[in-house]
């Protein structure tokens, strides 16, 4: 029997503090200790662990020097961008190949839609299993289920969460829509999908629940927190925002790591010209020009330089791109010896060719001006004129469009 | 051959609304083939006055319109003889 259509489901994936979680599936003989990670040129608490926050107070945007005061044994690992970046873009690659729309949230969050899926699986415990196995294990995502995509924001940010009695709820939480209310009252402020300043302010003057937030009249709120406070005001209303997908885009990329970091710049250079090489024979570029070229430069810190060109034509002829490379590279200021290197083509098109200048110019070669003559010199003959022309700016600063530029013939 | 201007204002037919507003407009050329196309929406309008001080002045009251095939195009009015033409801006 086919299980009838769910018309609104959505999940919510969330790797709880992605960075952290990054580093300790790398090294799990820190889980359970205080640990946080900072960025080595921002002496700022980017992402602190439970055992950190609750015991010892230290808490994300904490200064570095505040963060061990409180806790001498804090263990501060250095933060690596470009290593989240790329496990988040896995996790969300895993999540398209099971559902259709994918919705990146920010580092470690995606909402996808659920309706179409419930049909393709056994149960919905199937279903779930699937969404969460796109994340690894050793990160220890959870998933959200509700009928709105806040809910299932809501729900996945207390999955795998101890209560107050010390029980661990399950990796999954599903919200029906019949038990939304129950749900959201107890659920903390610190959950909504706000500001930390709101969260602030909020706590400042005794609301510390979901319940309590749904309780103030709504034109407070709204007078309180402004564009923010309507949004939230529409959520707590049950209003339904839509799985915004992620723009699919063709692109290929190539990248070359270095067993000794590049220190030179000359060496990076080079570097560069034998990946772009290579990103331009990949075999799925298939003789498409591309929109955008991004190169991107990895420290072995995991700290990362990145250069996203915009070309004026779509292209992908060596010396074009490496005109517009080469400069990126030499000009840029690395974070540190390079240990791998990327050139990445994006927004991959077919090409429609390329039009060259068609009047003959000093950098024309000689058969093609002489070529060019001898077919306007045919033209001539036939016609009596060249029917040749070319444009000549006359006035291009006039906002009357016909003063701007006004075609002369060619003799 | 003398210089042509590019961009030359072609005449067109507009219905216009009691405000004055373009509602419908005739396209040149093979794609309008003369028929009133709906306009879906004023997108923009401007005004243009230039030469007052000299022997032509010139006043027209241009709109970019959206029209109901989708397609957007730049209109003007002609303030002194109240005609309409359409252009490339």
């Amino acid at each position: 029997m086919v299980p009838p259509r769910n018309p609104d489901m959505f999940g919510c994936l969330v790797v709880p503090r992605f960075p952290l979680a990054c580093e300790l599936g790398d090294r799990p003989e820190l889980w359970g200790r205080p640990v946080v990670v900072a960025h080595a040129d921002a002496p700022v608490v980017w992402s602190a662990s439970p055992a950190a926050t609750q015991t010892h107070g230290v808490v994300e945007g904490q200064r570095l020097s505040e963060a061990m005061g409180r806790c001498p044994s804090l263990v501060v690992l250095d933060a690596r961008p470009a290593r989240y970046e790329a496990r988040d873009a896995a996790i969300l690659d895993a999540l398209e190949r099971v559902v259709p729309g994918v919705e990146p949230a920010g580092l470690g969050t995606a909402y996808v839609e659920l309706a179409s899926l419930a049909r393709c699986y056994r149960s919905p415990a199937a279903l779930h299993a699937a969404l969460l196995g796109c994340a690894p294990s050793e990160l220890r995502p959870r998933l959200g289920v509700g009928p709105t995509k806040f809910v299932a924001g809501l729900a996945a940010s207390l999955a795998g969460t101890h209560d107050r009695s010390g029980n661990v709820a399950p990796n999954v939480t599903v919200v029906d829509g019949s038990e939304v209310a129950a749900f959201v009252t107890p659920v903390p402020v610190t959950a909504l999908p706000v500001e930390a300043e709101m969260i602030r302010r909020l706590r400042l003057v005794g609301i510390t629940t979901v319940g309590q937030l749904a309780a103030l009249p709504r034109h407070a709120l709204v007078a309180q927190f402004g564009a923010q406070g309507m949004r939230l005001v529409a959520l707590l209303d049950g209003a339904a925002e839509p799985v915004r997908p992620r723009p699919r885009e063709e692109r290929v990329r190539e990248r070359l790591a270095f067993p000794e970091p590049l220190t030179s710049r000359e060496a990076v250079l080079a570097a560069a010209a034998q990946v772009l090489r290579r990103v331009l024979r990949h075999p799925r570029r298939r003789d498409r020009v591309a929109r955008q070229l991004v190169v991107r430069a990895e420290t072995e810190q995991g700290r990362r330089w990145e250069s996203r060109v915009t070309l004026r034509h779509a292209r992908c002829d060596h010396d074009g791109l490496w005109v517009t490379l080469a400069p990126a590279l030499e000009r840029a200021s690395l974070p540190g010896p390079v240990s791998e290197l990327s050139v990445e083509l994006r927004g991959l098109r077919p090409s429609r060719g390329w039009q060259g200048e068609l009047l003959p110019t000093s950098r024309a070669s000689a058969e093609r001006r002489e070529r060019i003559e001898e077919g306007m010199r045919q033209l001539r003959t036939r016609y009596g004129r060249t029917l040749v022309g070319r444009m000549v700016p006359v006035e291009p600063w006039s906002r009357i469009p016909e003063r701007r530029w006004a075609l002369v013939e060619l003799e | 051959m003398t210089p042509r201007p590019l961009n030359a204002p072609v005449r067109i037919p507009v219905q216009v609304d009691p405000a004055g507003e373009p509602r419908a407009i005739g396209l040149p050329g093979p794609q309008g083939r003369g028929r009133a196309v709906e306009v879906a929406q004023v997108a923009e309008r401007w005004r243009i006055d230039e030469g007052w001080w000299g022997p032509s002045p010139l006043s027209r009251l241009y709109y970019r319109l959206a029209l109901i095939d989708g397609r957007l195009v730049t209109v003007y009015r002609d303030l002194d003889d109240g005609t309409w033409w359409t252009q490339r801006s």
